[in-house]
């Protein structure tokens, strides 16, 4: 469930603090300004070390889920591979990886030098299509073998769905 | 003279070293990671109360008795200087030996407590706590740089008025003690390392926020509050340091030039460096120390943070060659410390060493 967060701020007063103040975020506004996603909520990455999923595989279904709740939008700048691996404590390789598989899914564009963004979709080809359904057909089956009828399938998917969405 | 520089000293080194159990982040307690859960134990609680009674006590008995030694029959200042540098650098081998009893103690707690057993491991990051990042744009550097430049092109502008002997070394009164012959090169050489100094911090500043920003999945709000209050005020810290040292540096180099200048400082001046520095140290130290604690401890029971001990060599120094960081943050202590599995750091600090020794003995 997303916190709002509290804007961190300096909770020293001093002399001349205010006009300090002034000119130092004046600096950093003009700054950061040039190049920057606009995050209004957190968007929290959790890796299990010691899950049977690779660590490479959970950072590619976390940053997918993201996306499908609306926390990341299309357009946005993933953090760079080193800065991404530096703040999680993994190897960049295993970030790369990550971001790969992204980009192979149609999912990110890599931007050498700028690194990685998220693409637009408009419309659904027949290739996607045919991905997920090769993806979701094991599942189904097994999922009918071991006792879901369909109507009860329906409803999970359902459920899902709006689980992903509203979390 | 020598004796009020080393007593200030003294009282900052020991009121420091006290103090940094109850500065360092909350989850690590003498250089043990503890888990969120059971950071209150009273067991814990016990070791730093004790470690700070017996630095206190100890640490005071050291300071007067060098003051009275000092006090005593004629002391010449190079003895204080001698004697006091090696009474500080006693206080500190002291809070070294008991913080790696206490590091023993608490590991041995930990192990005999079981308190990581049960506990799902968890990394946590969050994709946008870059842009929440307050420290410094780089750019800030390239002023004190300015500064120096100005300094040498006006030194090289008044080359002529300048002394035969160029001072090299300035004792504690404030007085050049150590000379050399002028040459276009020397005349420049205090300006020079004051520039190399500053392409350092410049380095240790980007390094530092190409480092690694670490949350904790246990509890997120104060390993952000913490994360971000430790890298914007090192960042000022280390900006505010590089400007009193520009100042110091561009003070002996201009009363070289005019040797009347500033003529009834001459003590005041280094001494209000040392001050500051000093003053500096502490604010940033206590600031640091405050963002993360008296916040409620809501944990989610069944995960922990990654166990970060296996990186500690010692409890003090830190080996990971799978972090691209290049410094992290200091186990005991507030502050950071390098990456050693990364070469990089290595070049940052020994890179300016070696052209600093080599202008020395060329």
């Amino acid at each position: 469930m997303p916190i709002k967060q509290t804007p961190y701020v300096f909770s020293h007063k001093g002399l001349f603090y205010g006009e300090m103040h002034f000119v130092i975020e004046s600096i950093e506004q003009f700054c950061y300004n040039k190049c920057r996603t606009d995050w209004s909520d957190e968007m929290l990455i959790r890796i299990e070390t010691e899950s049977e999923i690779p660590i490479y595989t959970q950072l590619t279904n976390q940053i997918i889920e993201g996306i499908a709740k609306g926390s990341l939008k299309s357009g946005d700048a993933l953090p760079s591979v080193r800065a991404f691996a530096a703040d999680l404590g993994v190897n960049m390789h295993t970030v790369n990886k990550s971001y790969h598989e992204l980009e192979k899914k149609g999912i990110i564009q890599i931007v050498p030098k700028s690194g990685a963004v998220i693409s637009h979709y408009d419309s659904i080809d027949d290739s996607v299509m045919n991905r997920i359904s090769d993806q979701l057909r094991p599942y189904i089956a097994e999922a009918l073998v071991l006792g879901l009828d369909k109507e009860k399938l329906l409803e999970l998917v359902s459920s899902l769905v709006s689980d992903i969405k509203t979390k | 003279m020598s004796l009020s520089i080393i007593l200030t000293i003294f009282v900052f080194i020991i009121g420091l070293q006290i103090a940094v159990p109850y500065l360092v982040k909350r989850t690590v307690i003498f250089g043990v990671t503890v888990p969120e859960q059971f950071i209150n134990n009273d067991n814990l609680k016990l070791f730093k109360k004790r470690y700070f009674v017996s630095m206190l006590a100890i640490s005071l008995v050291i300071m007067v008795a060098f003051l009275v030694w000092a006090l005593g029959s004629n002391r010449d200042d190079e003895q204080i200087v001698i004697v006091g540098t090696m009474m500080q650098f006693g206080v500190i081998l002291i809070s070294l030996s008991f913080y790696i009893y206490f590091h023993a103690k608490t590991k041995q707690l930990k192990k005999e407590s079981k308190w990581t057993e049960n506990l799902k491991e968890v990394r946590l990051t969050d994709l946008s706590i870059r842009s929440q990042d307050e420290m410094l744009p780089s750019y800030v550097y390239f002023l004190p740089m300015f500064i120096t430049l100005g300094v040498i092109c006006y030194t090289i502008f008044q080359y002529d008025i300048l002394p035969n002997q160029i001072p090299t070394h300035w004792g504690p009164s404030g007085e050049p003690d150590a000379f050399t012959k002028k040459t276009p090169f020397t005349a420049i050489q205090l300006p020079l390392f004051l520039l190399i100094m500053q392409v350092m911090f410049l380095a240790i500043h980007i390094a530092t926020k190409k480092s690694g920003i670490k949350l904790s999945a246990t509890n997120f709000q104060a390993s952000r509050n913490r994360q971000l209050g430790l890298r914007k005020y090192s960042s000022w810290f280390t900006f505010v340091v590089v400007l009193l040292v520009t100042m110091l540096f561009s003070y002996f180099q201009l009363t070289m030039i005019h040797s009347n200048l500033f003529s009834g400082m001459k003590f005041l001046i280094p001494f209000a460096f040392l001050v500051l520095v000093l003053i500096g140290t502490c604010v940033f130290a206590i600031k640091v120390g405050r963002t993360d604690k008296g916040g409620p401890v809501q944990v989610e029971g069944s995960i922990t943070d990654i166990d970060e001990d296996q990186y500690w060599k010692g409890g003090l120094f830190y080996f990971n060659k799978n972090d691209p960081s290049i410094f992290v943050e200091k186990r005991f202590g507030v502050g950071w410390t390098l990456n050693m599995a990364n070469p990089i750091g290595y070049f940052i600090v020994l890179i300016p060493l070696v052209i600093i020794l080599l202008i020395s003995f060329l």
